[in-house]
């Protein structure tokens, strides 16, 4: 028997899956994440048959004749309907690494070809996509240094001047490769439009490949490469920043994939300067607290004047 | 209760809350150090015959100890140096409270701190009109310790977009670091600042007044250019001025606005200062007149010797007056500042402050030296130049090397 269901871009066929089986991967995800089927190119229906009644042997055969016929068709819009939307892929990215609200520590190695490593290590937390603040614990020379973000405004708060001072997104990071905006870029989707590309392997993974370009100038890249696993984790792979000259300037990757806190998740970000051979900026994240409740006011700039 | 008194008793809370938190608390964080500042000095107009008694090498060489131990929601800071003073007619030892303080905070919104504290708000690199409650900081040298104020101090942070600081405070005019006495003034003040983040701009408004105070209203806004760039303009309306004559019937306006900017390890930071109540041509002419004819007044031997010593105290006076509490003796001052941070173990600065109503420049270059992660060594010159009647050649000190050597456990 023949199933037809209407909705979304127009009609789509949804052979049962066999008894025993496991589910697609697709809808592994969506239930592992705790949604429907979201997205796609359509709509897919499969109605529920009566427990206990095996299908016929006629209704079998009329369903592979089905599936035969209309599988020329069937196919492209399947995986189409496979492949989520691009604010969908960046969604989930943007949760891949961080929750709503985490607390976390964090080491910072900041490599430049013939001088010496410089290691930070740091206290952070984040609410939401809008406020984020990191404390440096060591080494003691650097402590107490801390950048705050809320909204789109980032402070610096330097101890030995006990000042707070405006810093902007593009400023970089600790005298590191990451901005300001790539520290506390707390949502990409808010800061960028995604356009999937296509899907390509990087680094091994098969991976989605999305084009982002900035919503408006304030955001530290005019244009960024995203690649971002389309195993169902979402977890991103890599990143290229280029100006609006279209001129590389630095590249993201992220890898290390370990269980840290509730969740499992890529832990070593490192930044590459594609201006300066040889130098880069490695974040390996130590410890996440995923179920923290955090009160806004400790995002507060006048919370930094008292430190 | 007597100033030295109630310091006592203040050090005292401290310390003992310091060792209660030293029970439960993580570990504490300790700083000690030596401090070198060194001075070349001269005869000036505010030296006549170098009645300041200076030698030609005059030097403060300090020992210096910081601890900080929180527990929980308690913190006690505290930052002192013993010093001795090396040169010239009088050579001593003393010693100095930079910060003694403690603090307890009620979660993210209520913060109070009892003792001797930076107050330290305003957006201003090199100068804080809007800041009347503690030392002004030393434009020439942003990067020494400022010592802070005996005040009791309420935050007050209702939501993540505002924050009030109610500070009642009192404390002397004079900046540190000086290797002469100044004439000052104690001052008795209270103060509110309410700071509000609205549409990615930070804006503050500021209210205080007091004893030996002039009542002021002040302003500071901050805000990103293009996301490169942050922008800062804090300004201020008082009555009377700081500097005599006092023209007590005036009403003065003081602005510090500039721009920094932040790429890979450089940071460039560029601030002009309008000081409203700074002399012009005639009044600095006034100011210098006056001041010869009071110590030819000190040193007329016709005179009795209480009217030599009431003439020579006036001197004093006046010869303070570019350093108590006053911002500057000029209208107009421009200052640069650039620094280059390389990921390795040193960092350099060239600062300079530039009087552009008289031409005088005073030129910071240092450098910051890190052996280790706990270990610093910062080295500064200050180098004072322009035409002779110039504020920075006024001033009876030439050059000065300042170095600082602080260890962190």
């Amino acid at each position: 028997m023949r199933r037809h269901c209407r909705g979304g871009k127009g009609w789509r066929y949804t052979p049962p899956r066999p008894s025993g089986s496991p589910p697609p991967a697709r809808a592994r995800v969506n239930r592992a994440l705790g949604v429907g089927n979201l997205g796609g190119y359509g709509v897919r229906c499969t109605p529920p048959r009566p427990s206990g009644s095996p299908p016929s042997a006629r209704a079998q055969v009329n369903r592979a004749l089905a599936a035969g016929v209309l599988l020329a068709w069937i196919l492209p819009a399947s995986v189409a309907a496979e492949t989520p939307s691009a604010d969908e892929i960046l969604r989930k990215a943007d949760r891949a690494v961080l929750g709503e609200q985490a607390s976390y520590t964090l080491k910072m190695a900041v490599v430049r070809p013939g001088k010496s490593e410089r290691v930070v290590e740091m206290k952070g937390w984040k609410k939401g996509a809008t406020l984020g603040l990191v404390r440096y614990t060591s080494p003691p020379k650097e402590r107490g240094t801390a950048y705050l973000r809320n909204g789109d405004s980032t402070w610096l708060f330097l101890p030995d001047a006990q000042k707070v001072v405006r810093v902007g997104p593009k400023q970089n990071f600790g005298g590191g490769d990451f901005s300001n905006g790539d520290i506390f870029r707390l949502s990409l989707v808010d800061d960028y439009v995604p356009t999937l590309a296509g899907e390509e392997t990087t680094f091994g993974q098969p991976c989605y490949s999305l084009e982002l370009k900035a919503r408006n100038r304030s955001v530290a890249y005019e244009r960024v490469r995203y690649w971002v696993r389309s195993d169902g984790t979402f977890y991103p792979v890599r990143a290229e920043y280029y100006t609006i000259a279209g001129r590389k300037l630095k590249w993201l990757t992220l890898s290390e994939v370990g269980r840290l806190g509730a969740h499992t998740r890529p832990t070593l970000l490192t930044m590459e300067s594609a201006l300066e051979e040889g130098s880069r900026t490695l974040l390996r994240v130590l410890t996440i607290q995923d179920d923290v409740r955090l009160d806004d006011r400790l995002f507060a700039p006048s919370a930094l004047e008292r430190e | 209760m007597r100033p030295g008194l109630s310091a006592a008793w203040l050090l005292l809370t401290v310390s003992l809350v310091c060792c209660v938190a030293r029970a439960e608390a993580g570990t504490p964080e300790i700083e000690a150090g030596f401090e070198s500042l060194f001075f070349r000095t001269t005869e000036t107009a505010l030296n006549r015959d170098n009645v300041l008694q200076l030698g030609r090498d005059q030097e403060l060489l300090r020992a210096t100890l910081a601890a900080k131990q929180s527990l929980g929601p308690a913190r006690a800071v505290f930052r002192g140096f013993v010093e001795r003073r090396l040169g010239g007619a009088r050579e001593e030892t003393r010693w100095r409270v930079r910060q003694a303080y403690a603090q307890y905070a009620w979660g993210s919104g209520v913060a109070l701190r009892a003792g001797k504290q930076r107050i330290a708000w305003g957006s201003g690199f090199a100068w804080n009109p809007t800041n009347r409650v503690e030392p002004p900081k030393n434009p020439l040298n942003t990067g020494l310790e400022q010592e802070g104020a005996w005040a009791a101090r309420l935050d007050w942070t209702p939501a993540a977009w505002v924050g009030v600081i109610l500070v009642a405070a009192r404390g002397e005019t004079t900046p540190g670091d000086l290797p002469f006495a100044v004439t000052a003034e104690r001052r008795r003040t209270a103060a509110v600042r309410a700071r509000f983040l609205v549409r990615d701009t930070d804006l503050a408004l500021v209210f205080s007044g007091g004893k030996n105070q002039r009542t002021l209203v002040g302003f500071d806004l901050g805000r990103d250019v293009a996301g490169l760039v942050s922008f800062h303009a804090e300004g201020a309306f008082y009555r009377g001025a700081d500097l005599e004559p006092r023209r007590n019937a005036e009403t003065f306006f003081r602005l510090a606005t500039g721009l920094l900017y932040n790429h890979s390890n450089d940071a460039l930071a560029l601030e002009y200062f309008f000081n409203g109540e700074g002399y012009d041509e005639a009044r600095l002419d006034a100011y210098l007149a006056g001041l010869d004819a009071t110590y030819a007044r000190a040193v007329d031997q016709r005179l009795s010797a209480a009217a030599r010593a009431a003439a020579l105290a006036g001197y004093f006076a006046g010869a303070s007056v570019p350093y108590s509490g006053g911002l500057g003796l000029r209208r107009h001052y421009l200052q640069a500042s650039w620094t280059r941070a390389g990921s390795g173990k040193w960092t350099l600065a060239a600062r300079g402050v530039a009087g552009l109503a008289d031409g005088g420049f005073a030129l910071t270059p240092g450098v910051v030296y890190a052996p280790r992660g706990n270990v610093t060594l910062h080295v500064d010159a200050v180098l004072l130049v322009g035409p002779a009647q110039s504020e920075y050649r006024l001033a009876p000190i030439r050059g000065a090397v300042q170095g600082r050597v602080k260890v962190m456990f």
